[in-house]
């Protein structure tokens, strides 16, 4: 087993509600939205983690403590041995961001727009001292715009962000976190705001900096499809909690929850020739607010296997054949998962709904073609 | 870690170029540079004014309430501009000791010269005393004697001085006098003649009933003769001459002190930019540090700074502006003070919340897990963003400081040693020149003060348009 | 240490929304409102204080001396000089104790904040209550301040129906020619000086026309009925106008910026859509949305024209607030003539925030005590 670089044990992060001073004297009592409720995990070195889950579920949150930009309310939170939630000497947690940094989903704001590339990499070197001269510097910063192919740097070193593409945009995001030699990198939905046609260049990029760099990535997305191909492990959230967790192979072609399953249904048909269909998620309504989790499993209102025990109890963690592919469902392993197909005729007529189970629909699930 | 211009020059030369394309905001701007240029070039474009306002022997050679001379163009009539003769023609006499100075001066005017002034300077060597008299003859052949005097020669210097004027009680005298037995020719039966018309008007008036009672102007040439009986008489002409006082004087008028309004202009304007730019760039830099600080460091910071901005806010600037400049006293510099330290209170609050906007862009959390302090990051993220905002807020602001200036001047407040639009004003309104119609000196410095607001208020509201992106939605 | 503190606010924006639009205004809302407002009253009444105590010390020694004066007149004229001397001593002393001016500095001051603060003004230093007995400033000011109230709340009304009207006219017409000029007419009228657009009128009024008296004083007086009334209304109507001349083109502006912004929310797009008449979508869905801040903008527009109103009746001679003040500052040098005014105003705008904070509170459930207006 390979050592942890990250080991996060019942991590709970709330937001207080900001109140009024009347409600404040009217006595009301805080409000809480729980927005990581307690959740145990750890990042292996070389092995990247992908969090997935549906916007507002604390995936992003999650990220935010790992880079200290959110103090963790409750629990622990190590990294390389270290627990970081008592990290508070200034100089300490310089040192720290040093070793970790974060590519943010929106290129088009994480850079300011007022700096031109190189002002933008040079800042973490001199927030840090790193170069005694500015030659010294801009070689470094040279050498970064290299390694994320953007090239010749020369011809990049010396615009504004507005006269790049979102793609080059957010190679220099990376080159920014690259230029420290960071071992851990989070990236919350890296590609997510880019254009299709080179949201998978972009990924294939990073893949290939994780080998040549020595980085391990905390990989934030929605977009379970990604995962596969990118990361080794895989962490599912619903509302604050890591409901499924495992090796990216074991979770994605077994799914043990019934919310992962819905996120894997969720997929979008990427056989053009299979446009005659369309698969529905068989599970109900909206996610519910943080401030108000259902009680028992926090899934159960939206679950179509729902049972009595789901509304009492809340679930354990539960592994069934791998063991390190753990899930937090009273019935992990033992529901047969169905989903609704519904073949669409000529003109967009829905014909017929059917039921499909879910290892019949995997067999025609692919990886798209451009991961390959 | 030090700012650094270059964070500021791509955003300074981006708002330069959207801002090029507002015209409104042009057109403010060209009149703050043209003020600007006015302001810093005051004490050369109008030499000794300030301080001297008050002053009345600086102004004594002007005119009394004479309309601009522009106002000849907008308004039926002509009118006398102000004349003043340093040179006379030196008549020849027979008379040993007789010295006889004529003035030539051709009325071409439906309002002739308000007043005549005169001075005569000479020295003789042996009399003790010089007679003088002084002629006024007419186009129509008609004499007036408007003094008959002698003047003591200084034992010492051996110089003699005599200075007149018609408005004079001798020179009023003469000309009712004068004036009146042509009235009675017309109104045989009149006991109470009038005397109340100006009493440089009969001596240009045609000679008929109207004449003391609206007495019209007659076009021609007039000369006033001046003769001197000493015994070894000279003529200073250096120091003699003969004022005749216009009905329209300079760009802008004169008050009914004679001072020229169009150099108290000049030094309103610079005043006024002098102190809205004060307290408005005071107010920006207080309100931009609150602001952010409030914005930045949020939670009960935040709650506390913005419990102490609500009471600030909640405080009346007028009657504290008054309380203050009463009891400290009446300096510009008093009101710049206290308007400087309840002005920033309304920007802090418009400044933390763009603060909020800014915080949580993304960049400035990229540059806090890169870690940066929070000087940096206020320093080269945030200030930058903010300033061109602050500025825009903080040019809406100058009106109503200039406004408040002026109105203070009216209550009595304003500082005696300066001179301002308002105080120009106030000197108008206890001057009476609403009811007298001496519009120049009331409409003047008021569009004074409408154009350093305006100007303001454009440039403002167009680099408000510019720098905020919700509102160049709209 | 964490730089973002725990209130995230973007997080958690539509649960904070929620939960403030279902929280009723309350009367603690009120409550905290008129103690923000009596805190800022105190402190400028300390401040008045605290300014005005020397010079009021010093035209309240000159009363002393002006007292002792009287008193020694008033000795029998046979007194020996011995007795005399400490007879008027005695007084003086008398006299200083009444007046407290050999208390402490600060007992002195607080002394006075007090007093002030339950309008206890003493009386005036040289002026007297007009027609009236003695000089208490309290009655010469009570004297004055109708007149003031009369043109003021007058030209408001005026004003805010007006700037209203034009407001939404303008807002309909979104874009022509005439909303421009609207615009632009009320750029102009709020950059200039009340007062002086009150000298032009008199300019143009009275010395062109002589269609209204230039000077409002003196007040019609031992006449009744209808005599009086027409001639306080032939004084007012310059003044009231001027007042409404100027501040109606920025509020005009102020509420066709409102409703323009308000015509853009979706659910105006939606009742358009769905063929609301235009009058009904403006009369209707707008104004409703579009008056708490139209009305709580309209009295502090109005509050902050108070000073230029003020010195709108010294150039008119109205004989009200500003006109007393004028005279208390220039002829008179009355300091509790001014510390009166002073405080009066300054109450008068507190009230009147209060009034505005209170009439958004309650058009406006959303609005909450300490966070910043939501949405």
């Amino acid at each position: 087993m390979p050592k942890s670089i990250i080991r996060a044990r019942n991590l709970t992060k709330k937001f207080g509600i900001t109140q009024g001073l009347v409600q404040k004297l009217q006595g009301q009592p805080k409000m809480y939205v729980r927005a990581v409720d307690g959740i145990d995990f750890d990042v292996y070195n070389k092995r990247s983690l992908a969090l997935v889950g549906e916007s507002g579920c604390g995936k992003t949150t999650v990220g935010k403590l790992i880079m200290k930009l959110l103090d963790v309310t409750d629990g622990k939170l190590w990294v390389k041995g270290r627990d970081i939630t008592k990290l508070t000497d200034h100089r300490e947690l310089k040192a720290y961001r040093r070793t970790a940094q974060m590519i943010y989903q929106d290129p088009f704001s994480s850079l300011d727009p007022r700096f031109k590339v190189f002002d933008i990499l040079e800042e973490p070197l001199l927030i840090h001292g790193i170069g005694d001269t500015i030659d010294e510097r801009r070689a470094m910063i040279e050498e970064a715009l290299e390694e994320v192919r953007l090239t010749p740097p020369e011809e990049f070193i010396d615009r504004y962000p507005h006269m790049l593409s979102g793609g080059q945009r957010q190679r220099v995001a990376i080159a920014r976190c690259l230029i420290l030699h960071p071992t851990f990198i989070v990236a919350d939905e890296p590609v997510s705001m880019l254009d299709v046609s080179v949201r998978a260049e972009l990924l294939n990029l990073m893949k290939d900096l994780m080998d040549e760099e020595d980085l391990t990535y905390l990989y934030i997305t929605h977009d379970i499809s990604t995962t596969r191909f990118f990361t080794e492990d895989i962490g599912v959230m619903y509302l604050g909690d890591l409901v499924e967790k495992g090796p990216v192979g074991e979770v994605l072609d077994n799914p043990l929850h019934p919310y992962t399953q819905a996120l894997l249904t969720a997929v979008p048909e990427p056989e053009p020739d299979r446009l005659d269909r369309i698969k529905e998620i068989p599970i109900k309504g909206e996610i519910p607010s943080g401030t108000n989790v259902p009680k028992g499993c926090r899934f159960h209102p939206r679950c179509p296997y729902a049972k009595k025990i789901c509304r009492k109890k809340q679930p354990r963690e539960k592994t069934v054949d791998h063991k390190l592919h753990r899930a937090k469902c009273h019935f992990a392993g033992e529901i047969e998962f169905k989903m609704r197909v519904r073949k669409v005729g000529k003109g967009g007529k829905v014909s017929k709904v059917e039921e499909i189970g879910i290892d019949e629909l995997r067999d025609e699930e692919t990886v798209p073609d451009e991961l390959k | 870690m030090s700012i650094r211009l270059e964070d500021y020059k791509e955003r300074i030369s981006s708002i330069a170029k959207e801002f090029k394309g507002e015209r409104m905001g042009m057109l403010g701007l060209g009149i703050i540079v043209f003020m600007l240029i006015l302001a810093v070039f005051a004490p050369w474009i109008a030499p000794d004014t300030d301080g001297r306002w008050a002053d009345y022997d600086r102004w004594a050679d002007n005119p009394r309430n004479a309309a601009p001379v522009w106002a000849d163009y907008i308004l039926p009539g002509s009118r006398a501009p102000h004349d003043i003769r340093e040179d006379f023609d030196d008549m020849p006499t027979d008379e040993p000791g007789l010295k006889v100075i004529e003035y030539h001066y051709h009325n071409d005017y439906d309002y002739p010269p308000g007043d005549i002034s005169i001075r005569v300077h000479g020295r003789d060597e042996s009399a003790s005393t010089v007679q003088i008299w002084i002629d006024w003859i007419r186009e129509d052949g008609k004499e007036i004697t408007l003094l008959d005097t002698s003047s003591t020669v200084g034992e010492e210097s051996r110089e003699f001085e005599e200075r007149y004027t018609i408005r004079s009680d001798a020179g009023r005298e003469n000309i009712y006098d004068w004036a009146y037995t042509y009235h009675m020719e017309h109104h045989p039966d009149d006991e109470d003649p009038p005397e109340r018309v100006d009493p440089s008007r009969p001596l240009f008036a045609y000679t008929d009933e109207n004449i003391l009672r609206d007495p019209q102007s007659q076009r021609g040439d007039y000369v006033l003769r001046i003769e001197i009986l000493g015994e070894d008489l000279e003529i200073n002409e250096e120091a003699s001459r003969v004022l005749f006082r216009g009905q329209i004087y300079g760009l802008m008028g004169t008050d009914s002190n004679r001072r020229d309004l169009a150099q108290g202009w000049i030094y309103g304007a610079r005043y006024a930019l002098i102190t809205g730019g004060i307290v408005s760039i005071a107010s920006i830099a207080i309100a931009t540090v609150f602001g952010m600080t409030s914005a930045y460091f949020g939670g009960w910071v935040d709650e506390a700074m913005q419990r102490i901005n609500e009471i600030l806010i909640g405080i009346p600037m007028f009657p504290i502006l008054i309380i203050t400049i009463y009891s400290i006293g009446r300096s510009i510099w008093v009101f710049v003070a206290v308007y400087t330290i309840l002005g920033w209170r309304g920007l802090a609050k418009i400044i933390r919340s763009r603060g909020i906007q800014i915080r949580q862009d993304t960049y400035v959390e990229a540059a806090v897990s890169l870690g940066s302090g929070s000087g940096r990051i206020i320093l080269r993220h945030m200030v930058p963003q903010i300033l061109p905002y602050a500025l825009a807020e903080g040019a809406l602001m100058i009106p109503a400081i200039i406004i408040a200036e002026a109105g203070l001047s009216v209550l009595g407040l304003g500082d005696p040693t300066i001179v301002t639009f308002g105080r120009m004003l106030d000197q108008a309104n206890r001057g009476a020149a609403t009811v007298s119609g001496y519009w120049w000196w009331v409409l003047l410095p008021g569009i004074g003060i409408i154009l350093v607001g305006f100007s303001f208020i454009a440039a403002g509201m167009a680099l408000e348009r510019v720098v905020n992106p919700k509102m160049r939605q709209r | 240490m964490a730089i973002f503190p725990d209130d995230q606010k973007t997080y958690i924006h539509n649960l904070q929304y929620d939960i403030s639009i279902t929280m009723p205004a309350s009367w603690k809302y009120f409550a905290l409102r008129t103690l923000n407002a009596v805190i800022v009253l105190l402190v400028v009444v300390f401040l008045i204080s605290l300014l005005f105590s020397h010079l009021a010390d010093e035209q309240l020694e000159g009363t002393v001396a002006e007292e002792v004066r009287g008193y020694a007149q008033g000795l029998p004229e046979e007194m020996p000089v011995e007795e005399r001397r400490q007879r008027i001593e005695e007084y003086r002393q008398e006299r200083i104790d009444h007046y407290g001016l050999e208390d402490p500095f600060w007992e002195k001051v607080l002394r006075r904040t007090w007093d002030t603060f339950i309008f206890d003004f003493g009386d005036a230093n040289s002026m007297q209550v007009p027609g009236g007995e003695g000089s208490a400033v309290i009655e010469i000011i009570m004297h004055y301040l109708p007149r003031t109230i009369l043109l003021f709340t007058t030209s408001a009304v005026i004003y805010i129906l007006l700037g209203i009207a034009v407001g939404l006219k303008a807002a309909q017409v979104a874009g022509t020619r005439l909303d421009k000029f609207l615009s632009l007419f009320g750029i102009v009228t709020s950059s200039m000086p009340m007062w002086w657009v009150g000298m032009l009128a008199i300019l143009i009024f009275s010395f062109g026309l002589g269609w209204f008296p230039a000077s409002a004083y003196p007040f019609p007086v031992g006449v009744e009925g209808w005599e009086y009334y027409s001639g306080v209304l032939r004084r007012m109507i310059m003044p009231m106008a001027t007042i409404v001349l100027v501040l109606f083109g920025g509020r005009a502006w102020a509420v066709r910026n409102m409703v323009t912004s308000v015509l853009q929310d979706d659910y105006i797009m939606a009742a358009r859509a769905k063929g609301v008449p235009e009058k009904k979508v403006i009369y209707g869905h707008t104004l409703k949305t579009a008056s708490p801040p139209i009305v709580t903008a309209a009295i502090l527009a109005f509050l902050m024209s108070i000073g230029g109103a003020m010195i709108t009746e010294v150039i008119f001679t109205w004989p009200g607030m500003g006109y007393l003040l004028r005279r208390a500052i220039f002829e008179a040098h009355d300091v509790p003539v001014i510390m009166g005014i002073v405080f009066i105003t300054t109450f008068l705008w507190v009230v009147g925030y209060l009034i505005a904070d209170l009439v958004y509170g309650y058009l406006d459930p959303r609005v909450e005590v300490g966070a910043e207006k939501k949405v």
